[in-house]
């Protein structure tokens, strides 16, 4: 599946960038489906996540206190953002040090799982991102994508082909 | 080099635009409160594992107080600001801090221009002293 990397106009700040990919014939991008799918019935969680990220972007930056740690497979830089005692939800992303976060999905997250892979939305959404985060992670490594202190920048038109057989 | 296109979400949009700005201030308020805290242990040298046993606290706590996540009570505050030696709520107690602005103001008069004896008493060093004084210096000197 292509897949393609934007910035997110709304919450992107000078301590932190912020954006998500937007999957081909699309258009919204995969943390616009995760408020979609939220924005009703979890209102007020998914605004307070919304004001996390943009204040994390606009000033404090990415604390590791803030986030919840490997969340996907060791070293792909997948994490979810820190849950609070009483939340029902969580929002996975990609991490690119302290300079930029790629926004994936989540979702419900019922209390009586131990681990995401025991409920199928939250298996879904991270293995997707699993996904995302491979392909990202073999341009940078093939030097195609950079990491700067302006976030991610690239030659390529940010356009990836993700490996549906994984 | 480029970089990538920027999105504009109608959804994000939609939602900034009809959330409560006071919970926002309130989110915002306790995240700059935690990284202060984080930043005060680091500070300090100490772990968050040394920091819960010198709470009296399990380290999850620890880690709930630094996740800008926690409502605080006063008194969790004040203990945290007795043990990191820090202030994070300001009673309006703590002396201001003491500006001193300093600068160099040097008065040049061309005697030739003096023309009246108004301008001529500028010479006088006590009245020079007086004027300077007046337009917030603090000394004069005089050369002839």
């Amino acid at each position: 599946m292509k897949i393609t990397l934007v910035e997110l106009e709304e919450l992107t700040g000078d301590r932190l960038k912020v954006y998500s990919v937007i999957e081909e014939d699309e258009d919204l991008t995969l943390f616009d489906k995760f408020l979609d799918e939220n924005k009703d019935k979890f209102a007020s969680e998914i605004e307070d996540v919304l004001d996390r990220i943009e204040i994390m972007a606009s000033k404090t930056g990415l604390r590791d206190d803030f986030i919840k740690p490997n969340e996907g497979k060791p070293g792909d830089g997948i994490h979810a953002l820190y849950d609070k005692p009483d939340s029902n939800l969580r929002l996975y992303f990609i991490r690119f040090g302290n300079v930029a976060i790629v926004l994936g999905g989540g979702g419900h997250k019922p209390k009586n799982i131990r681990r995401l892979q025991d409920d199928p939305k939250l298996k879904d959404e991270n293995y997707f991102l699993r996904k995302v985060s491979a392909v990202l992670a073999e341009a940078v490594q093939n030097g195609t994508l950079l990491i700067t202190d302006q976030g991610l920048e690239s030659e390529t038109d940010f356009t990836y082909q993700t490996d549906d057989d994984e | 080099m480029n970089k990538p296109k920027r999105h504009k979400s109608k959804l994000i949009q939609e939602i900034q635009q009809n959330r409560s700005a006071a919970e926002f201030e309130k989110t915002k308020k306790r995240m700059l409160l935690a990284v202060k805290i984080q930043d005060a242990i680091k500070a300090k040298g100490y772990t968050y594992t040394q920091f819960a046993k010198m709470m009296d606290q399990h380290v999850s706590v620890i880690s709930k107080w630094v996740s800008g996540t926690h409502n605080f009570t006063t008194e969790t505050l004040f203990e945290i600001e007795e043990k990191l030696e820090i202030s994070l709520i300001n009673t309006g107690e703590e002396k201001p801090a003491e500006i001193i602005n300093k600068f160099e103001l040097t008065v040049s008069i061309n005697p030739k221009d003096i023309l009246t004896s108004e301008y001529s008493n500028y010479l006088n060093p006590g009245i020079l002293d007086r004027y300077v004084s007046l337009q917030g210096g603090m000394a004069a000197t005089v050369n002839s």
